[in-house]
């Protein structure tokens, strides 16, 4: 009954990380290896679109981290590509003239040590409290 | 008893969920003292633990979640616990805040100094703060693994 028990926690447990915890882990890990980061840019754009090169990494290289973009002149701006070498984010549905662009986005840590083990820290998180659990489960004398 | 290993695991996981969300905080304050600007050679070391200060700090407190669901098993894990580690946070952003006073007053102290080993010995201090605040998570990480130890001892001594 005993080891049934722990089993049967060991089960609730492992459904709790990577359910209901599994969100806030994932939120608070980015929390930590991001900074929210607003970049303003004034650009000259001749048709409907440009391309500025952001001040920091964009989280994962991802456009889904870009937060908002807005233009000071009447347009419906959006993110379109970006090149994580150069940092390069093309942005098109722009009104043509000069304008100011503002950029709210995820950036990357400019943190040496949190560029090095963010990487990995999902992986340490869940597969490090899963087998702690397993451990605890399988080692309990109670 | 089942329902309190359980409580112990969710204990431990909101104790990681915790940590991760007061941890840009820590960076932020640890972020200020590595640009506050007096960070000079007659600082020993600072400039060196800076860098890692911060991560380490994080770490050492996400490493209680992982005992707390260890300690969970054993018997070990309340919320006692769980505000424990919160409280660890606060002082570690607390202390990040004053280290930048430390360095200035520091900094002013060799100022003031004559010789080279008021230099040295003014010079040091803030890396012992330093150190203090930032072993205060690791000194907790310690104290929870010796409560999951001494439980899991209690516990087989009772079976014996």
């Amino acid at each position: 009954m005993n080891k049934a028990g722990n089993v049967f926690i060991l089960i609730i447990g492992l459904f709790l990380l990577v359910g209901a915890f599994r969100q806030p882990i994932i939120d608070g890990v980015k929390g930590w290896r991001t900074s929210d980061t607003t970049q303003s840019q004034s650009v000259l754009v001749a048709a409907d679109n440009t391309t500025i090169t952001l001040s920091y990494d964009l989280y994962q290289a991802e456009l889904a981290e870009i937060i908002d973009i807005t233009s000071n002149v009447t347009g419906s701006p959006a993110a379109y590509g970006y090149t994580e070498s150069t940092r390069s984010l093309a942005i098109n549905g722009l009104g043509a003239g000069q304008q100011t662009l503002v950029v709210e986005y995820y950036a990357e840590t400019d943190d040496t040590v949190m560029q090095v083990i963010g990487p990995f820290l999902l992986f340490f998180i869940f597969f490090g409290i899963a087998g702690l659990m397993i451990w605890g489960a399988t080692h309990s004398k109670r | 008893m089942q329902i309190n290993k359980l409580l112990g695991v969710i204990v431990g996981l909101l104790t990681v969920v915790v940590t991760l969300a007061i941890s840009p905080s820590i960076a932020t304050a640890n972020t200020a003292v590595a640009d506050s600007g007096n960070l000079t050679s007659d600082m020993i070391g600072m400039a060196v633990v800076v860098t890692f200060g911060a991560p380490l700090a994080i770490l050492g407190l996400l490493a209680m979640g992982g005992l707390f669901v260890v300690g969970a098993w054993k018997g070990g894990t309340s919320m006692k616990e769980m505000l424990s580690v919160i409280f660890t946070a606060v002082i570690v952003i607390v202390g990040l805040s004053f280290m930048t006073s430390i360095l200035d007053y520091s900094v002013a102290l060799i100022a003031a100094g004559t010789s080279a080993f008021e230099t040295i010995l003014y010079g040091i201090i803030p890396l012992f703060v330093y150190l203090a605040v930032i072993g205060l998570s690791g000194w907790q990480t310690y104290q929870g693994y010796r409560r999951v130890r001494g439980s899991k001892k209690s516990t087989s001594m009772g079976l014996a």
